[in-house]
């Protein structure tokens, strides 16, 4: 009898206890998703804010010249138009411009990558004399500002007869010392076993760059590329001296190019902006994921 | 396969710390050669100079009759176990193991004939897809040997390569180790702070302190003949005990006195202590654990407070005090004493050995 009554009394009290973990669990999961559901907000509202000059940017390219000029808060073009591109690039060679530009944002990627991750080799994984004052000696040019040599430059490649070619704005970026010193510290952290073991293995130092080091550090060159092609395509002061033709021009300077005095049209400007832009921010989409993690890919041995 | 020789090499940095001294030996073709010694006295420095991944700063190094000390690593023709497996994270556990074949442009049927063999010795042929990243501790250590063995090479080199394997696995690849060596009749040098390891593989032992070779010789000779105090201590697990003792005459008898307890000398340590006129200063008496026994004749008896004991099943460790010194002493598990107990233990005394007190040196050593 007795036994009866209690095990009734524990069938109540686990249909309880059943209850009360449900409802705790809910209430639990509806917290979190209240608190995701926040942050959610709150991002795309500091997204929003980031972004707005340049979604306006792009707003305003398609906007006839009359709506931009208006008291009127416009924000969104009435009648959007293609016009503004079509004027910007009767009005410069664009074409040739971004074609320019590409060409000479690749050869100084490919050329740095290749310079500063083989200077960076011999001074992370040999050993000769005098490495570290080497070393020093790189990193002090650094310390020197890019306009403090920018005539000396001029007057040495005017020398040699480069002006307005591709070589002028191609040569001098051959290698950085910048570059150098990330490299440096991307093989800081690669275990020196692994290059001894190939060494022993019979590997000669660039077979050991070719089949170990660079499948080792993709990420490093990733991020390595896309921070180098976008400092390559936004250089202005260099080429804008050394550049005279519309031959040589790269993008940065031609879009100087709309803003003349005789015809301003601010939204024809800005649809040249827009234009020259988008490679940019593809490239930097493209590799993204690569500068994400070739950034901490340092940091967290992996 | 290859001989090796040292002559006077030593290791010193640019601060001036000598890492190895004058170090001097023939290593044999197919010997395994085991060095040994505690923590930092240079063993994988000795190791390193010989693959090239570090100078030598005097002295020569020969191998196979050709001088090496400015020859590269990667024409050395050797390979080498680092401590820390050195697996190539990018590659597979085959790839791995292909690689040093696939440098040395073996034919692609006989790299995978011989990666074959390797993984089945080291029973890693389950694992020949995986990256090095989805393995244990114990099986990157295996694929690392494995990467060294496919290789037939001068010699083989491996710093401590065992030293990350669970108790179980260490002495299964110790015994695959020892086949190995056998199968591939290879000369081995071989580091490890593990004398366990030191005793069941090598053909001879060199133990190093400090950068300097105390001893080379074979693991019976090291262990029954060691040359100085240190080698004495180091080999043998647990370690050899130590105690100062009086050298006294006692009519007939060469007595070693310490305390209350009085030990008579054999024929053969009477007559080198009395030669070498020891008699009347104090040397260094070294037994054994397992040179106790429960029974013998009264003249070899000492007494001494157990502290604890330890149970191992076939023996017990009985750990203590004789005066102030400390003592262990291995008996049979029949043995009834308690920690608090007064425990009276004979000393083998055709066993025991003695060192002199400043030098250290073996006063028995033949
Ligand atoms: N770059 C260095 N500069 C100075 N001393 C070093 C350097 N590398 C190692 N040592 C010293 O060399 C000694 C021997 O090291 P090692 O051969 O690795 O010892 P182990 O016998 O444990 O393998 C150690 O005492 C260590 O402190
Ligand atoms: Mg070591």
């Amino acid at each position: 009898m007795d036994s009866v009554i209690t095990t009734a009394a524990k069938e109540i009290n686990r249909d309880e206890l059943e209850k009360l973990k449900r409802s705790a669990t809910q209430k639990a999961l509806f917290r979190r998703r209240a608190g995701k559901f926040a942050l959610v907000i709150v991002n795309l509202a500091m997204s929003i804010f980031v972004l707005l000059p340049l979604l306006y940017a792009v707003s305003i390219a398609f906007m006839p010249s009359s709506e931009l000029f208006t008291t009127e808060m416009n924000l969104i073009p009435g009648n959007p138009t293609l016009e503004n591109f079509r004027q910007a690039m009767v009005k410069i060679p664009l074409n040739r411009f971004i074609v320019n530009s590409f060409f000479v944002a690749g050869c100084i990627t490919f050329g740095q990558i290749l310079s500063c991750s083989l200077a960076a080799f011999s001074f992370s994984f040999l050993d000769f004399k005098g490495k570290n004052l080497l070393f020093m000696v790189v990193m002090a040019t650094m310390m020197i500002p890019g306009e403090a040599t920018i005539i000396s430059n001029y007057l040495t490649v005017s020398g040699l007869h480069w002006l307005d070619s591709y070589n002028v704005l191609i040569i001098p970026y051959l290698t950085s010392a910048m570059g150098i010193f990330l490299f440096r510290q991307f093989y800081k952290s690669f275990p020196i076993s692994l290059y001894e073991s190939a060494r022993i293995d019979g590997c000669s130092n660039l077979r050991f760059i070719y089949s170990i080091l660079i499948p080792l550090t993709k990420s490093a060159i990733g991020a390595m590329a896309v921070y180098t092609f976008i400092n390559a395509w936004n250089m202005y002061m260099w080429p804008l001296l050394v550049t005279g033709s519309d031959r040589m021009r790269t993008v940065q300077i031609g879009i100087g190019m709309l803003d003349s005095v005789d015809s301003q049209s601010i939204s024809m400007m800005i649809a040249g902006v827009v234009m020259i832009i988008i490679p940019s921010i593809s490239v930097f989409i493209a590799g993204q994921r690569q500068l994400i993690r070739g950034m901490f890919s340092g940091a967290v041995k992996g | 396969m290859a001989s090796l020789s040292f002559v006077n090499v030593c290791k010193t940095y640019k601060n001036g710390l000598t890492v190895v001294k004058d170090f001097n030996l023939d290593i044999k073709d197919r010997e395994f050669l085991i060095l040994v010694g505690p923590s930092g006295c240079g063993k994988s420095m000795t190791l390193r100079m010989i693959a090239g991944l570090e100078d030598i700063t005097s002295g020569e190094l020969w191998i196979d009759g050709q001088l090496m000390n400015m020859t590269s690593p990667q024409s050395r023709d050797l390979s080498m176990v680092f401590q820390s497996y050195a697996l190539y994270p990018h590659l597979t556990v085959y790839q791995n193991m292909a690689f040093g074949l696939k440098v040395h442009k073996v034919p692609k049927d006989e790299i995978e004939k011989r990666v074959g063999r390797a993984a089945e010795i080291l029973h890693i042929s389950h694992l020949l897809d995986r990256k090095p990243s989805a393995l244990s501790g114990g099986q990157k250590q295996r694929v690392a040997i494995g990467s060294v063995i496919v290789r037939q090479p001068k010699a083989y080199l491996m710093d401590e390569p065992l030293s990350n394997l669970d108790a179980k696995l260490r002495s299964q690849m110790r015994v695959e180790l020892a086949k190995i060596h056998r199968e591939l009749g290879a000369t081995i040098i071989y580091v490890t702070h593990d004398q366990v390891e030191a005793m069941t593989l090598g053909t001879r032992i060199v133990v190093m302190n400090s950068g300097v070779i105390q001893q080379a010789a074979s693991p019976n000779d090291i262990y029954e003949n060691p040359v100085n105090k240190f080698v004495a201590g180091f080999i043998g697990s647990p370690s050899m005990n130590f105690f100062p003792v009086w050298v006294a005459r006692r009519g007939e008898k060469i007595c070693l006195e310490f305390g209350k307890n009085k030990l008579i000398a054999n024929e053969i340590c009477s007559k080198r202590l009395v030669e070498d006129g020891y008699v009347g200063r104090r040397v260094y008496l070294g037994i054994r654990p397992e040179d106790f026994h429960e029974e013998g004749p009264e003249e070899q008896k000492i007494l001494f407070d157990v502290e604890m004991k330890e149970v191992l099943g076939a023996e017990i460790l009985f750990h203590g005090r004789i005066n102030r010194e400390e003592i262990c002493v291995r008996l049979s598990p029949n043995v009834k004493a308690e920690p608090g107990e007064r425990l009276p233990v004979y000393v083998d005394m055709d066993r025991i050995k003695l060192f002199d007190m400043d030098t250290e040196q073996n006063i028995i050593y033949v």
